[in-house]
């Protein structure tokens, strides 16, 4: 019998139902009317990034588990299932009496914006660690791997823009948070925003000194989900500040930025248990050829 | 249509590498010679469209500086190992094996990096040193680095796949 496996391609079909059937959800009220179809949308959201992390928790864990001889490696994966395990109780962050109501992270209820950063710090903090430990790993195994001049160009772009954010730092969903907490912790998560996004450059640039490779795409994943996230930040920051007329049209538009994120980890780490099932077949096969060294 | 000039002589003109004394003949009969110089201006500006589009195309993938990098390496290393036109020994099979699997898990360039670096960190001190006698010790070192690389599965095979 076939061992079930989370695949690339079965994150990819999750994100096809999930924002598809959102899609149609919609598109049957018409976009910028989600308080319509409220409840179902609410339960589309929760559920679907429930899935999303749970794949990218068990996947995680199990990679960990893979790198149990390279305590940096293993070290980076434990904190990446951390990030998960926390991420998987964001959903649920939403207090019961709002479910139903259009989601709108400029006006919420004080005590789930502050409860939802209380995840949410903590959440960012593993996986810029995760990171970090990452490049640290390949870093001190002295492949010879080197940053480039363009990429501190990136990096030094992306605090430039960091630096901005705090100027239009009333830009941000909770800059009149009513717990001063929440609006501290808020400030505090973009600035983990823009060092996970400066992370994930370093681990681009890994991608590209390895040449063609499948580690490469794992790499290149988790760069896309680290950008996306903070692209998503600056992107709907921007476009309710330029269109405020239009705030229902923009939150129902990236709340499908804001719900591809989850599965854009879930595949990047998919995309990595990919290449143990792969190796683990060459194994088996290897060793059927040569039973004698299988023993 | 031939008119006494052959097709490779067409190329050649085209290319500007005739003799002085065909270029002479050519350039004599396209003066008189209608359905020649019509072919002929349509050859020259086709390939200068096709000049165009391929330098066009040049720049749009255009390598980095990596892979042109190991391009070039392999391309030495192969014009090397033709000039010495020594036969591979069995060693250096199966170190271009090892190579060869590492570089579908994790690409060509930290293939060659981590090939060199086990040896590097190994009694061989270089690729070009390992013998059978320091082979295990150099396939230990290149394990410890495909265990950070590809993680226990992916260390494994290779471990399976340098077996002497």
């Amino acid at each position: 019998m076939r061992k079930f496996r989370i695949t690339p391609q079965l994150v990819i079909i999750g994100i096809v139902l999930h924002l598809g059937l959102r899609l149609v959800t919609l598109l049957s009220v018409g976009l910028g009317n989600a308080s319509q179809r409220g409840f179902v949308l609410d339960a589309m959201r929760v559920v679907g990034s429930f899935c999303a992390y749970t794949v990218a928790l068990l996947v995680c864990w199990r990679i960990a588990d893979e790198y149990r001889e390279a305590k940096w490696m293993r070290l980076a994966w434990l904190l990446l299932t951390l990030n998960a395990g926390l991420s998987l109780l964001r959903p649920f962050a939403r207090p019961l009496p709002f479910w139903g109501q259009p989601v709108d992270l400029y006006h919420t209820p004080p005590e789930y914006a502050l409860l939802l950063h209380y995840i949410l710090v903590p959440a960012n903090f593993c996986l810029l660690l995760g990171l970090l430990v990452i490049w640290w790993a390949y870093h001190e195994i002295g492949l010879g791997f080197r940053l480039c001049r363009r990429d501190a160009v990136a990096i030094a772009g992306l605090l430039g823009i960091m630096l901005a954010i705090f100027v239009f730092s009333d830009l941000l969903t909770e800059a009149k948070a009513y717990y001063r907490a929440t609006r501290v912790l808020q400030i505090v998560a973009q600035v983990q925003m823009f060092l996970i996004a400066a992370a994930s450059l370093l681990l681009h640039r890994l991608s590209i000194q390895m040449g063609k490779g499948r580690l490469a795409i794992v790499l290149r994943w988790m760069t896309v989900y680290a950008l996306w996230r903070l692209g998503m930040v600056l992107t709907v920051s921007l476009a309710r500040h330029l269109f405020p007329h239009q705030l229902q049209l923009i939150i129902d538009l990236a709340e499908f930025g804001w719900q591809l994120a989850p599965w854009l980890f879930a595949l990047a780490v998919a995309y990595r248990a990919e290449l143990t099932d792969w190796a683990a077949e060459r194994l088996a096969r290897i060793r059927s050829e040569r039973p004698v060294l299988a023993s | 249509m031939n008119h006494g000039i052959t097709p490779n002589e067409w190329e050649r003109h085209l290319n500007g590498t005739l003799t002085t004394t065909e270029q002479e003949r050519i350039d004599a009969h396209l003066i008189g010679c209608l359905p020649c110089w019509d072919f002929y201006q349509r050859m020259m500006t086709l390939n200068a469209k096709l000049q165009e589009a391929g330098e066009m195309k040049r720049d749009a993938f255009a390598l980095s500086d990596e892979r042109l990098r190991a391009g070039l390496l392999n391309v030495f290393t192969r014009i090397h190992n033709a000039e010495t036109d020594e036969p591979a020994t069995p060693l250096q099979t199966r170190l271009n094996e090892l190579e060869a699997v590492m570089s579908v898990f994790c690409g060509e360039q930290a293939a060659v990096n981590a090939m060199q670096a086990a040896a590097a960190h190994s009694p061989a001190k270089s690729l070009k040193q390992i013998t059978h006698e320091n082979w295990e010790p150099f396939l230990q070192r290149l394990i410890a680095i495909a265990q950070v690389l590809c993680g226990r599965t992916g260390a494994r095979w290779l471990l399976e796949s340098g077996r002497l």
